[in-house]
């Protein structure tokens, strides 16, 4: 793979050294072209909405394709939180049932379910050792009311991957969904819903996939799809087209047969639009690529940042490791300011640095960053 | 109510707006009621935003501000206030918080006039039934929601009566002050889609006693898909429970974004708590744009002038022999006016031959404009001119 020519597909790489994908993308040429024909069009014409509904079609089967889904498990929402609330209301809880989280996950993969408790859902707390839940640490939290378990794919810091293969073989044993968050790593791991073998994935947009904010993906496992019922519903969410002399009568509540179920009213068609872009991108590359290509250069941040001295958080191990590495730093904010004003992007989370890379970043960049970290004032 | 300033006034009426719209240049569009075309002010700050999304990174504050003023801008539009105001992607995700938010207990009764209101307004409260709510329906009465054959039918398990301010199709008014007032007296929940009505004509949720109303930023905001306004009266907020739930709808203070509070959380003040994760930044940089733009002349400036365009269109057509729905002019007319009978096509198409002809016609003549339900649509904003009116009448008169 021609990586420096990706990389010219990034004006960011020209200002900046950008280590922080984790957070939000900076827009390649690829999105902003898409969003400037789609602005061109709705200020000249109003734009195609038959040619939007097309693009949904697109974008889904794409996304379906590069999680290994199929196109009827997919639905595509406005972020990660819609997805995880859908799945925290539409899983059949009962009183008395109860969830496993973990304190590594990111508040909107906890809150959803922190607000079941009203319902009397009890949420419980895995234990996680540097942000890793282990089947061990699963088993000893489980009960036989427990009805999900809800986790992150990779933390978002320190990053590391949990083995959500091997959580999910279990919980499926004891009939308990798996529920992922899986927005820091898709686009950067080849993430393969059946291997892996999870009920329900949520992510966004506008990390990895390089689009704007405001655009949400969902996967729910076919044979789940009646289970797992959505609480809010719109005409683009039931099968039958609106009757013309339509009383309340006419208007079943059958929802639509797909994941398309979980799709309420007008879609945001710009970004789909620039998610159709990226995935036809991203699969132009392939995943299995991109993530050899994230866990080398993750891989190589790491010995160069324990080779000159800095402690890092994140799994050393390429099976546990993602395309973030943090850092432990004494005051991680000035840190982050002070490389600011050197031009370089990261993000702190959690007393730790963080440095999130992407398809565009390089070797030569790392080494440049560990240079310029190496003359910082500490 | 904040006060949030509006831009100095310009020596410009909304019958100049027209040269802002490039669309106006190329076309005659009359379909706002489907969507609109964006003002050159839109395309200009979706531009900035991009440059800086494309070449500049960690600006989230600055995003976050943007919000915040979008917010506080539409607030003013509406009469609300900021905390009132959550963002949602589209009407349909408005409706469905307030509709999953109530305490309901079975026994209780939604009421509403399925026959006018859009699939979006009718869906969430169907779906209620489940929960042993009771959906009273209510006819319409001359192609108008009837405000008062709907309290007719409201009783003591009467939570929520809902209605659209402008119906999709034929377009009418709804009394919504009337309405309103009589749900404050009771104590119904009053809850609107505003979707075709805000940004054209003037909304005053205070004069109108309206605790909730639902609109998206495609239409008369002159803004993107994607994104909406959900308006919760603070009064009913306060005491709703959203089932969806985020870090943005927590209070945690100044905390990051991706902090955690107490697992015992404590929900943001009014409608805040109805956020849910992250905002679609691209769509509220257009409506940021398009509100401020709107604001220029101020609610009821433009509504005048568009009802003066819409009456002109009106009895223009009703001369010319055409069966405008409504009949002539009056309160019921807002900036849509429609043509034909209600009913006779789908959601979007005719199975008379005549306006189906009448529409290829218009069409052709680079007139943009809707079927709805059986009937012409033709739906007017501040980009239309008398021109525009005089034109569509020129074509209607020699339509074959």
């Amino acid at each position: 793979m021609d990586w420096q020519t990706v990389r010219s597909h990034f004006p960011i790489t020209q200002a900046y050294l950008f280590f922080d994908l984790a957070n939000k993308c900076a827009l390649p040429y690829f999105a902003t072209r898409a969003i400037q024909a789609y602005a061109e069009q709705q200020a000249g014409n109003s734009g195609d909405k038959g040619e939007w509904f097309r693009t949904i079609e697109e974008a889904r089967e794409r996304f379906a394709r590069l999680v290994n889904a199929h196109p009827t498990e997919v639905a595509i929402l406005k972020n990660t939180s819609e997805g995880l609330n859908i799945a925290a209301n539409g899983i059949p809880f009962k009183a008395g049932d109860n969830v496993v989280v973990n304190l590594s996950e990111h508040p909107n993969n906890i809150y959803c379910w922190l607000n079941l408790q009203r319902q009397g859902v009890e949420v419980r707390w895995a234990p996680t050792r540097n942000g890793e839940v282990t089947e061990d640490a699963l088993a000893a939290t489980v009960d036989e009311r427990t009805r999900a378990l809800a986790i992150a794919l990779v933390t978002y810091a320190p990053g590391n991957r949990n083995d959500v293969k091997a959580l999910a073989a279990f919980c499926r044993e004891r009939g308990i969904y798996t529920v992922v968050d899986a927005v820091q790593a898709v686009g950067t791991l080849n993430v393969d819903v059946a291997d892996l073998g999870v009920d329900v994935l949520a992510t966004s947009g506008h990390k990895a996939l390089f689009v704007p904010h405001g655009v949400g993906l969902f996967y729910c496992r076919r044979d789940l799809l009646d289970t797992v019922a959505p609480l809010y519903v719109a005409r683009t969410s039931v099968v039958k087209p609106v009757a013309v002399e339509h009383d309340a009568a006419e208007y079943a509540l059958t929802l639509a047969p797909s994941a398309a179920r979980y799709e309420i009213g007008n879609n945001n068609y710009l970004g789909i639009t620039v998610l159709n872009e990226s995935l036809k991108y991203l699969l132009g590359i392939g995943m299995p690529m991109i993530e050899r290509r994230m866990l080398e250069l993750s891989g190589y941040l790491t010995e160069r940042l324990s080779t000159a001295g800095f402690e890092v958080l994140s799994p050393r191990e390429a099976h546990r490791r993602s395309a973030i590495v943090c850092v432990r730093v004494a005051e991680p904010t000035r840190l982050h300011a002070w490389l600011l004003e050197r031009k370089v992007i990261t993000t702190c989370r959690r007393d730790s640095l963080r440095l999130s890379l992407g398809i565009y970043n390089t070797e030569a960049e790392i080494d440049t960053f560990i240079a310029l970290l190496q003359t910082y004032p500490r | 109510m904040v006060a949030e300033p509006v831009a100095p006034v310009v020596a410009r009426t909304p019958a100049e707006a027209y040269r802002d719209f490039p669309a106006a240049e190329e076309l005659t569009y009359l379909d706002v009621a489907a969507r609109c075309v964006f003002p050159r002010c839109v395309r200009e700050a979706l531009d900035r935003h991009l440059d800086h999304r494309m070449l500049a990174g960690a600006d989230k504050p600055k995003l976050f501000a943007m919000v915040e003023e979008t917010r506080r801008r539409f607030a003013a539009l509406i009469r609300a206030h900021p905390e009132e105001i959550a963002f949602t992607k589209n009407v349909s995700e408005g409706l469905n918080m307030v509709a999953t938010g109530l305490d309901w207990r079975p026994g209780d009764n939604v009421i509403l006039c399925p026959q006018l209101e859009h699939p979006a307004n009718i869906y969430p409260w169907l779906n209620l039934r489940r929960l042993g709510i009771e959906v009273r329906t209510v006819p319409p009465r001359a192609g108008a929601i009837p405000v008062e054959e709907m309290l007719a039918r409201a009783d003591g398990r009467t939570r929520v009566i809902t209605a659209s301010s402008v119906t999709f199709a034929p377009g009418f008014r709804t009394d919504l002050d009337g309405l309103g007032r009589a749900c404050r007296e009771r104590g119904i929940m009053f809850v609107v889609d505003a979707a075709q009505s805000v940004g054209v004509l003037a909304t005053d949720v205070q004069r109108s006693c309206i605790d909730a109303l639902s609109v998206s930023t495609q239409k008369g905001l002159l803004g993107l898909y994607g994104m909406g306004f959900l308006y919760c009266r603070r009064e009913w907020a306060d005491r709703m429970q959203p089932v969806y739930l985020a870090r943005f709808g927590v209070d945690l203070g100044e905390a990051h974004e991706a902090s955690m509070g107490e697992f015992d959380f404590r929900l943001r003040p009014a409608a805040l708590r109805f956020d849910l994760g992250n905002y679609n930044f691209v769509a509220a940089v257009a409506a940021n744009a398009s509100i401020q733009y709107l604001r220029q002349w101020g609610p009821a400036a433009v509504e005048a002038y568009v009802l003066d365009l819409s009456h002109t269109l009106a009895r223009g057509l009703l001369d010319l022999g055409l069966p405008v729905c409504g009949g002539a002019p009056g309160a019921h007319l807002a900036h849509i006016v429609s043509v034909g009978r209600l009913g006779s096509g789908g959601h979007d198409s005719t199975e008379d031959p005549r306006f189906a002809a009448l529409h290829k016609y218009l069409v052709e003549n680079r007139v943009r404009l809707s079927i709805r339900r059986g009937i012409l649509r033709l739906s007017l904003h501040v980009h239309n001119t008398l021109r525009d009116v005089e034109r569509v009448l020129d074509l209607v008169k020699r339509a074959p």
